[in-house]
Order: structure tokens, then C-alpha cells, then sequence
């Protein structure tokens, strides 16, 4: 989808740490998008990410900043800015209509605006049948919840949302992703998660973080090629389970998926006729290979894959040096 | 920045669960210390202020209009003559003893009564008894063991032992100490040793390099004055520590920390803590100051003021604005502590280096008495260096160190103090994440 306002992420020479530790290291970045996803494997610096943008980590070095608008305006945490946690927030001991009124006081200027211009978005998040209920009474779900109508609340020009679909059930998703679609015309988003497939709907533009660095970025259809140049897609297997058994045998450093009758198989090297040989020494039969694009889901997991047989590799390297 | 943080404060405090928890617990739990501490040193300051008249009326009053009389009898005036009752033993027909008092209107036996078990009641001699008891009980009862109200004396038990079976019993027999002859026996003492000190005059103690002599004839109630003014200034700030990790705690257990920040600003935040800390400690001043004013106005005369207190207001303002940073800077290095708790070295050091360097500079201080000329200079040095200055300060009144010293001092504290927030400031805007 075309958006008249996108909004541009732009980092220079990064360098943003915790203590001692080195969590982000962004040499040059810069995405273009009104919903842009960033992924990456769990320690990645997705939710540095996030921070750094938000000013609530300071950079120790070079700068990432948000614009959007025909005129590319800088963007200002407090004043354009909303972000929801992981976790979701609510205060434990006053109930969620209170601390949805308190968001309304700072940001919206009056707590009426909860039941007047705020009440589709109570309506949206089915917030109404939460509302006296206290913070620790509420699930992580519910509080990820609140938070985002607090969010809403605050008519921000960029919403960041960290691991908005983590612990949603399918229903819920759906419903945080058509809300996310509403309003994108109106304001832009900016996603980390863990959630391929739902990225892949939402994210127009993506960036992909490998240990504090920016491994790649593009469009979730880009990514997924990137990632995973090669993809097969094998139907019809006679002997299915002895067949992906086989296939999984062959193919050690390629990541294999089953859905429904079909083989999937994600791999960064022609694998076509190491497939077809595997096959055919199992089947008498003719199977169709089909080359394809991968998913992002596919493209993830084999990347994924690939970094944890690095990892793996390293520390073998270095228990042998030992 | 401020209007913001202002904005937030109040926005807090007026969630009625917040406002409990930040504002009015606290506050109503700093007065409760308060009002002890001060009727503590009411106590005191009564007793240390006492002329012997005053002493005299004290214990007549105590003696002759007695409350505790007044509660239990109706009137606060001594009895009249305690009534002697000796107890007759009789056997029944199946051979049991067993006693009665003698049977007249007066001897009926009544709880409040006093009661001596010895094994002759005939022969025993209870004129010292008598003494010791009249004017506060109605009979003195004399049996073997059937008498038995409240009080009762084993006089012949090795050690002698009274049992007493009720509060107001036990009253009873404390207020027996007022008139006894001990009590006039310190009352002598009383008038002897005053009257030893008056002989002696005010004492002065020739303190070298400082401003006027030390006086110490009245320096208890000095003393208190100092305890009640840095309790004031000490539980302040102990709400200003609690309220600013309090707060924090509050937002980073919810979740709400980051989002509230991100949304507001990270010095607007930090103002809004602020303003809520300094919220308490404003409405806890205003709730003790007045009251202990009163207080130390209706007790000491204006005479005993001594030291910086008998002087202009300037003085008074400068110790206070002295000991008010000195505190300050006591009550952010801890909230540093606090704030770093998960960097022990850092929180270590926060903790207790001060805490260190506070003594060594109070036992410098104290030691440096006895180095004659040279001893001025490291006095006043270490009177005029933050932190290890905390305990010259707060006995200034009584010492009263150059006025320029305390200036020094004010001045050196309150750089420190400045440079110490600012780092607090972005050590918060630092490691938000470790809250």
C-alpha cells in the first residue's frame, strides 16, 4: 500500500551499549515505509532498537533518527511518539479506567477524551469490559491492550510496538492488525516481532538486526529472497514420513517444513538435485519439485538456523581450544 | 520542563490509591515521628528546665492533689488515717481455719485495699506500714492468707515480695513513692546540686578559634533544640528518599516506566519525581514546623536559647540553610546508592564511604581540641568540606564555628550537590533499563 506520509528511519556510525556491552552497532541505515517490522533472533538489539529511537537509551556515539511528511519533519519522542512494551503496562492497584484517564490527562489534555473522541478505541480493543478491573488483575494481553489504547490515546505520528503479538491468540492478532491497518493513513508504525507470517501481512518494509548490526532491509518479499535464495516446494510424496526423513538427512544445513502433504525446504545453495537423488532412491515415482518464493516464515527459520549452527560452531571452536 | 512534570505530579496525585500511597501514608507515618520525638523532648526539656520551686510544686501537687487519687477516689486530696484491720482465725465444726476480719462498718474489705499476709497478725508491728501507706488506701489488712485485694505484702518471705493484682493497684503503689520521705531526700539533693551550680555561675568553655565562648549551662536544652530541628530536616528527607524510589519502583513494576517516559520526556519525568518527593516533604515541614516552634516558645525561655539561637536571624537562617544541604547532600548520595543498587561497587561506595568519612571527620574534629593553636586550622578545615563536616555542623549552635566557615561549607555542599544531580540526572536517563 502507497501512504502519502512515510515515515524514514535514518541511523549514522550507531553505537548504542549497555555498561560495557556492545548492543547496537548501525554504520549507515535507511528504511522508508509506514509499518516497518524489524526482526532478528532473540539478543539482536530489536528492543535497543526501539529504545534508542525513543531517547530512553541514549547512543553513546552517531545518531538514528525518525522523520515523516512530505517534508521529512524530525520526529520528537515526547510529542510524536507512543510506544507499547513487551509487557504492556497498566499500575498494579488502580484500575484500568484510571490509568486510561491519567494517559488522557498528560497527553490528550482532559480525561473526558476516554469516552468521547478515546471510545472506538476502547470499542476496537474491547477495553469496555476491562475498564474496573485493577493492572494485576489483567494478563499480559490485556495489559499489551491498555497500553495501546493508551498509545492511541496520545494521537501519536509514530507508534512502536515492541512484541505486540507475543501471548494474542489468532482472533486477537487479526483484530490488532486490522487496527494497526486503520490507522495507518494517519500515523506510521514501527514493529519488532517474532511473529514471520503476521509481518509478512503487515510490514511494508523491513530490517532485519544480527547482534546489534543490521544484517538486511527491504521488503518482506526481498528479505525472504535474500535470506533464503533457494526454495523448493515437493508435493504428492508417496512415503512421506520416510521421504522428509531422508530429505532432512541429505540436507543437514537446510532448513525442511511440513504443511499439510508438501516439503518444504529452505536453503541458501541449489539443493535441487541433491532433493531429486534422495527422492528417487526412495520412490519409484516420479515427484514434482516445484522451485518457489519462500515465505518470510521459511526464509527466517533457515536464517535462524544458520546463525545457531554459527553460534554452535564457534563454541565448539573454542571448548576444542581449550 | 517544569509545567510538564507539574502536570504529571498532579496527575498522579490524584489517583486516590497514589495518593495514599505517595502522599498521605508517609505523611501521616513522618508526623506519627514526630509527635513522639517531640513529646520526648517536651519530657525532657520539662525536667532539664525544673527550679527547685518547680520541683517543689511538682511534688506537692503530685502529693496533695494527686490525678491517680482523683481517678480512683473521686478526689485528688490525701485519705484520711488508713484504718488498721487485724483478721481473727476461726476453726468450723469440721476443723478447717479460716479467717474474718473484724466486724465493724470500716474494716469491710474492699479490692483497693492493702493487705499484709504474716503468720501473727496479732503480734506483728505495722507502724512503718502505716506510714507507707496512709493517705492512699481506706484499710490495711493484717491475716494469715484470707484477705486478699489487690495488694497484697509477704513481708516475712525471704526477699519480701508484694503482689498487686490489678493496673490501677499497681498505680497505686507507684504513687506511694511520692510521699515518701525519699522523695523529699531528692528533693535536697535537687536544691543542693542547683544550688552548687548557681554558686559556680554559667559555665564557659574558651573554645580556641571560635567566635564566642561555648556555653554549656544549658546546653541540654541546646541539645534537644538540635535533636528536634534535624529530626525535622532527617525524616524530610527520608520521605524525600522514599518518595523518589518509590515512585520510580511504582512506574518500572508496572510497565508504565518506559511508555511514560518515552511519552513525556525523560527531564520532565524526573521532574514530576521531584515535584511529587518535594510535595511530602513541603506538606510534612508545614505540619511540624509551627508546632515545634510552639513548643520550644512555651518551654524554654528566651535566655536559653544560647549559642547561634540568641543571635540574629541571620545566624539561625545560615545554620539551617547549612545543615538543610548537608543533609540534602546526605539524602541524594543515598538515593545514588539506591538508584545503583544493582552496581555493588558503586552502591557500596555510595553507602558507606560517606558514612566513613562522616566519623573520621567528627573524631578529627573532637581531637583536634587537644592540639592547642594548630588544632583551629584543621577545625575549621574539616568544618568547612562537605560530608565529613556533618557532625561540626549540626552542633554549630553550641560551638558556633566562624560564620564564614559555615558559609564555606553551605557553599562547597551545595556545588556538590549540583554536580551530583546532574550525574544522577544522566545516570537516570542512562540506565533506565536496570530500574
Amino acid at each position: 500500500m502507497e501512504y502519502r506520509n512515510p515515515l524514514t528511519i535514518e541511523a549514522e556510525n550507531l553505537c548504542v551499549s549497555y555498561e560495557k556491552t556492545l548492543a547496537l552497532r548501525i554504520h549507515e541505515l535507511q528504511v522508508r515505509g509506514n509499518i516497518i517490522g524489524i526482526i532478528g533472533h532473540n539478543g539482536a538489539g530489536k528492543s535497543t532498537f526501539i529504545k534508542a529511537l525513543l531517547e530512553l537509551i541514549p547512543a553513546d556515539s552517531g545518531r538514528l533518527l525518525a522523520q515523516r511528511g512530505p517534508n521529512a519533519t524530525r520526529l520528537v519522542p515526547d510529542r510524536d511518539m507512543a510506544f507499547c512494551p513487551e509487557t504492556g503496562a497498566v499500575f498494579s492497584d488502580i484500575t484500568v479506567k484510571e490509568y486510561l484517564k491519567l494517559w488522557c490527562r498528560l497527553k490528550a489534555g482532559s480525561p473526558h477524551y476516554l469516552f468521547k473522541e478515546g471510545q472506538s478505541i476502547l470499542e476496537i480493543l474491547e477495553l469496555e469490559e476491562l475498564l474496573h478491573k485493577k493492572g494485576r488483575e489483567l494478563s499480559k494481553g490485556q495489559r499489551q491492550r491498555v497500553q495501546t489504547a493508551a498509545g492511541f490515546f496520545s494521537q501519536p505520528r509514530l507508534f512502536l510496538f515492541d512484541e505486540p503479538f507475543d501471548g494474542l491468540d489468532i482472533q486477537r492478532t487479526h483484530e490488532l492488525i486490522e487496527l494497526i491497518r486503520s490507522y495507518g493513513s494517519k500515523m506510521s508504525f514501527i514493529i519488532s516481532s517474532h511473529r514471520m507470517d503476521v509481518m509478512e501481512l503487515l510490514a511494508d518494509e523491513m530490517i532485519v538486526l544480527e547482534d546489534g548490526t543490521v544484517r538486511t532491509t527491504g521488503s518482506p518479499k526481498r528479505i525472504s529472497q535474500d535470506l533464503c535464495p533457494h526454495f523448493l516446494r515437493i508435493s504428492g510424496v508417496p512415503d512421506y514420513e520416510r521421504a522428509y526423513e531422508a530429505l532432512q538427512m541429505a540436507l543437514p544445513h537446510c532448513f525442511l517444513r511440513r504443511s499439510g502433504d508438501t516439503i518444504r525446504i529452505a536453503s541458501s545453495q541449489m539443493v535441487k538435485d541433491t532433493v531429486l537423488k534422495t527422492l528417487q532412491k526412495n520412490s519409484d515415482y516420479e515427484i514434482p519439485i516445484v522451485e518457489g518464493e519462500p515465505t518470510l516464515t521459511d526464509a527466517m527459520s533457515l536464517y535462524l538456523r544458520k546463525i545457531k549452527e554459527e553460534k554452535d560452531g564457534m563454541q565448539e571452536d573454542k571448548g576444542m581450544s581449550y | 520542563m517544569i509545567l510538564p512534570g507539574f502536570r504529571l505530579a498532579l496527575a498522579l496525585l490524584r489517583i486516590p490509591r497514589l495518593f495514599i500511597s505517595l502522599l498521605l501514608f508517609p505523611l501521616i507515618l513522618s508526623l506519627m515521628l514526630m509527635t513522639a520525638q517531640l513529646i520526648g523532648t517536651t519530657i525532657i526539656l520539662s525536667q532539664i528546665t525544673r527550679t527547685p520551686e518547680d520541683m517543689q510544686t511538682h511534688v506537692k501537687t503530685l502529693q496533695e492533689n494527686s490525678f491517680l487519687r482523683k481517678l480512683v477516689y473521686g478526689s485528688g486530696a490525701r485519705l484520711s488515717a488508713i484504718e488498721v484491720c487485724r483478721w481473727q482465725g476461726f476453726s468450723d465444726e469440721h476443723g478447717a481455719v479460716f479467717e474474718l476480719p473484724p466486724q465493724t462498718n470500716t474494716c469491710m474489705p474492699d479490692r483497693l485495699d492493702v493487705a499484709l499476709h504474716v503468720k501473727n497478725p496479732d503480734e506483728i508491728d505495722v507502724t512503718q506500714y502505716v506510714e507507707l501507706f496512709n493517705g492512699n488506701f481506706e484499710r490495711l489488712h493484717i491475716c494469715q492468707q484470707d484477705c486478699k485485694p489487690d495488694i497484697v505484702l509477704h513481708p516475712e518471705e525471704r526477699p519480701p515480695r508484694v503482689n498487686i493484682y490489678s493496673l490501677i493497684g499497681l498505680l497505686l503503689v507507684n504513687q506511694l513513692s511520692f510521699d515518701s520521705p525519699i522523695e523529699q531526700e531528692a528533693l535536697m539533693v535537687f536544691e543542693k546540686r542547683y544550688e552548687f551550680f548557681r554558686l559556680l555561675g554559667t559555665q564557659f568553655f574558651m573554645a580556641r578559634g571560635y567566635e564566642d565562648p561555648v556555653q554549656l549551662s544549658n546546653i541540654s536544652f541546646e541539645v534537644s533544640l538540635l535533636v528536634s530541628i534535624s529530626s525535622i530536616i532527617i525524616i524530610g528527607l527520608w520521605l524525600a528518599v522514599k518518595a523518589h524510589r518509590k515512585v520510580l519502583d511504582y512506574f518500572a513494576k508496572s510497565g508504565a516506566l518506559f511508555p511514560m517516559v518515552a511519552a513525556l520526556g525523560k527531564s520532565e519525568f524526573y521532574s514530576a519525581i521531584w515535584i511529587v518527593t518535594l510535595l511530602r516533604v513541603l506538606t510534612f515541614l508545614l505540619a511540624t514546623i509551627p508546632p515545634t516552634y510552639f513548643l520550644f516558645s512555651s518551654v524554654g525561655e528566651s535566655e536559653q536559647w544560647g549559642g547561634i539561637f540568641q543571635k540574629d536571624i541571620g545566624h539561625m537562617i545560615l545554620w539551617i540553610a547549612a545543615l538543610t544541604s548537608t543533609f540534602s547532600l546526605a539524602a541524594l548520595i543515598s538515593s545514588l546508592a539506591d538508584l545503583k543498587h544493582r552496581v555493588y561497587v558503586f552502591s557500596f561506595a555510595y553507602r558507606f564511604i560517606p558514612l566513613m568519612l562522616a566519623a573520621l571527620g567528627g573524631a578529627f574534629w573532637l581531637f583536634s581540641f587537644f592540639f592547642g593553636e594548630s588544632g583551629i586550622i584543621l577545625r575549621h578545615i574539616i568544618a568547612s568540606l562537605p560530608i565529613v563536616s556533618i557532625i561540626p555542623i549540626i552542633i554549630a549552635p553550641i560551638f558556633q564555628p566562624p560564620l564564614d566557615i559555615i558559609a564555606v561549607n553551605t557553599l562547597l555542599t551545595l556545588i556538590l550537590i549540583t554536580a551530583l544531580l546532574r550525574s544522577n540526572t544522566r545516570w537516570f536517563a542512562a540506565h533506565l533499563e536496570a530500574l
